[in-house]
């Protein structure tokens, strides 16, 4: 009897076969090597040696594959290249001076993330962040309560777009009747569908204050000083003119708010930061009352980092960093009551009217990787389309609402879904974010948004 | 550089001699293949190889260097292409997903899937599971299985924490143990234990 790995590697090799021609892909990264050598100065080039390709390359010179067509498949490829190994940064293998005091070393680790580079993302790129956390609901004020295992990801666009795929796992019982209690509320275990899907324009409808889990939006630091005491006393009167930041709890008087809102800032995601200011996240919080040092501490998925407390004892908010380049690995104990706005529904089972209220705590959430940069193509299928647009300066829903209802009605069949909201909530008078969904992309969205920018109504037309 | 070169001094070397690049490819184009050959429809199998290594090619100035072996650096850009011809696998995954939810005597086995192999119960039986599966551990599972990679190298091909791809492991084996033998008949002569960090997986 064998193991299920055995197994599979023997279907593996059974399927493929063993012994494939690889001469024709060989002759078409031979010409691309080719292109590249006679493009290099002649100073670049060696004169040859003992692992040259010699012959090989010297026949691939006039080869079956046209150079235009390797070049327009290599032009492709650059933006389809995935993130390179090292863009997750490597353990230390240096000992981390745990010793220090707890501000010396947070001071340490801020001159190491000076040194990380920041992803930039240009106008038709994405950046793609992924998480797994875990969440503790409470139904109805603690009739019932489960422990909900959720994984994140989220695509933003350096515009503001965010489209976050959001994915539950069945819920988890302490006891059989804690149990007993979610299904006596008609709760489901396992939440139908397990996913949620949602698309966010900044500043526009549906955008809830978090920025931790379910629908929260790609995050502008541009604006926010790189000073550590000036960030801080932000962070800590919720001064920053971020509301993801500044609503951040609120109405309850936390104690370590300040903490929690850099936290935020290390999960992201997060665009317009510079290494400085990446750095100056952890000298504020080497500014914070009462932050401790936990030493080395493991996560959830299994890595050991540094570990900082907002606080002694249990109950505090706690970061894990990678000591070696300011890398967040774990985050536990954030409120974020916003956790299941975004997936509850899916746990209701087709609506149970004995559900009158819920609350969530992150208990942890470990980031998958390092964010990273990717093109606009490479966005999974299975997620809709969005089209954005925003109308043009003084132009409200209420003087917009019958012509925009005009121009898209030859499209009504194919949304998914539509929504607007004025980009001041507090001014009917600002202008309004129009938001279209479609099942997928396809020629009728591309044909929507021509509609939609020849209409005259609209600043701004976008698609994600 | 030695006698034999690592990849990494390839890589640095191909930074000045490009040709140097294809000794990469020599090394490792049969490993990146087979990887491939089993997730691509066959008819896109060598573009999706091509792809993975001219990408390779292209971007090797972002090699990290402090590893010596490159292929796990080449299978992870050949999953991100592979992913990136979703239609391609798509298709096969969506006729295999077809096959799973279909009964048993309905079954109409994956071409590729099908292609060689002697035991066609066992095929359909591996092939239904595989489908099944959920992504994230089917990745790791055919590049434990299919590459020999060990934790590190799956971690460092797929840009996620080892701690991750240690419990994705145990769960994708557990979880295609049981889709193997749904009524739990199935045994092994193994235990199944999380291997150890440095460890290959199985």
């Amino acid at each position: 009897m064998i193991d299920e790995l055995e197994l599979l590697r023997r279907h593996i090799y059974a399927t493929v076969g063993s012994d494939p021609d690889l001469e024709p892909v060989r002759r078409r990264l031979v010409t691309a090597i080719d292109e590249e050598a006679e493009a290099a100065p002649a100073s670049r080039r060696l004169s040859g040696g003992p692992h040259r390709l010699g012959r090989r390359a010297a026949l691939s010179f006039g080869s079956l594959v046209a150079v235009g067509v390797a070049a327009a498949v290599v032009a492709l490829l650059v933006v389809a290249a995935p993130p390179a190994p090292h863009s997750t940064p490597r353990k230390t293998t240096e000992p981390f001076p745990s010793h220090l005091p707890v501000g010396d070393q947070l001071r340490l680790i801020a001159d190491r993330v000076v040194e990380q580079p920041i992803p930039h993302l240009q106008a038709d790129q994405l950046l793609f962040t992924r998480a797994n956390l875990s969440v503790a609901a409470t139904v109805n004020d603690g009739a019932a309560q489960a422990t909900i295992g959720l994984s994140v990801e989220k695509w933003s666009t350096a515009s503001g777009q965010t489209c976050t795929t959001l994915t539950a796992q069945p819920a988890q019982f302490a006891s059989p009747s804690e149990q007993a209690a979610w299904v006596g509320l008609h709760l489901l275990v396992t939440p139908n569908p397990p996913m949620a899907n949602q698309c966010l324009q900044e500043g526009g409808a549906a955008a809830p204050p978090d920025a931790i889990t379910g629908a929260g939006q790609l995050i502008d630091v541009s604006s926010l000083p790189t000073d550590p005491s000036t960030l801080a006393r932000e962070f800590e009167s919720g001064t920053t003119g971020i509301p993801a930041l500044d609503q951040l709890l609120s109405d309850e008087a936390a104690p370590n708010l300040a903490f929690q809102r850099a936290a935020m800032l290390l999960i992201g995601p997060t665009v317009g930061a510079s290494p400085q200011f990446a750095a100056a996240l952890f000298q504020v919080i080497a500014l914070l009352p009462g932050v401790t040092a936990l030493g080395p501490t493991t996560t959830h998925d299994g890595e050991i980092g540094q570990g900082f407390a907002s606080g002694p004892g249990t109950g505090q908010s706690t970061i894990v960093v990678d000591p070696s380049t300011g890398q967040l690995l774990e985050v536990r104990g954030l409120d974020d009551s916003d956790s299941l706005s975004s997936i509850a529904v899916n746990y209701l089972g087709g609506g149970s009217m004995l559900v009158n209220g819920y609350s969530a705590q992150l208990q942890w959430l470990d980031p998958i990787g390092s964010p990273s940069v990717i093109g606009l193509s490479d966005l999974p299928d299975g997620l809709p389309v969005y089209v954005f647009a925003t109308t043009k300066p003084g132009l409200s829903y209420n003087d917009a609402s019958t012509s925009v209802n005009h121009v898209t009605q030859p499209y009504f069949s194919f949304f998914k879904s539509s929504q607007s909201q004025n980009t001041d909530p507090s001014n009917p008078n600002s202008p309004d974010v129009f938001q279209w969904s479609f099942a997928g992309p396809g020629p009728v969205v591309d044909q929507f948004i021509q509609t939609l920018r020849a209409s005259g109504l609209f600043a701004s037309v976008s698609e994600i | 550089m030695g006698v034999t070169p690592t990849d990494a001094e390839l890589m640095a070397a191909s930074l000045h001699d490009p040709q140097q690049f294809a000794l990469i490819f020599d090394r490792h184009a049969r490993a990146v293949h087979r990887y491939v050959a089993f997730r691509a429809n066959l008819g896109d199998v060598d573009d999706v190889v091509s792809e993975a290594f001219l990408t390779a090619f292209r971007t090797r100035a972002r090699y990290d260097r402090a590893y010596d072996s490159a292929l796990p650096w080449l299978l992870g850009i050949a999953t991100h292409v592979l992913n990136h011809h979703r239609r391609s696998e798509g298709r096969r995954l969506t006729r295999l997903r077809a096959a799973a939810q279909a009964p048993e005597t309905e079954f109409d086995l994956a071409e590729t899937v099908a292609a060689g192999v002697d035991d066609a119960a066992e095929t359909e039986r591996v092939a239904r599971a595989l489908a099944r599966l959920d992504d994230r551990y089917r990745d790791i599972l055919l590049l434990a299985a299919g590459a020999d990679l060990t934790y590190d190298e799956i971690a460092r091909a797929l840009g996620i924490p080892i701690g991750t791809v240690r419990s994705r492991l145990a769960r994708g084996r557990r979880r295609l143990r049981e889709l193997l033998d749904p009524g739990g008949q199935h045994k092994s002569d193994r235990p199944y234990v999380t291997p150890s960090t440095e460890g290959t997986p199985g």
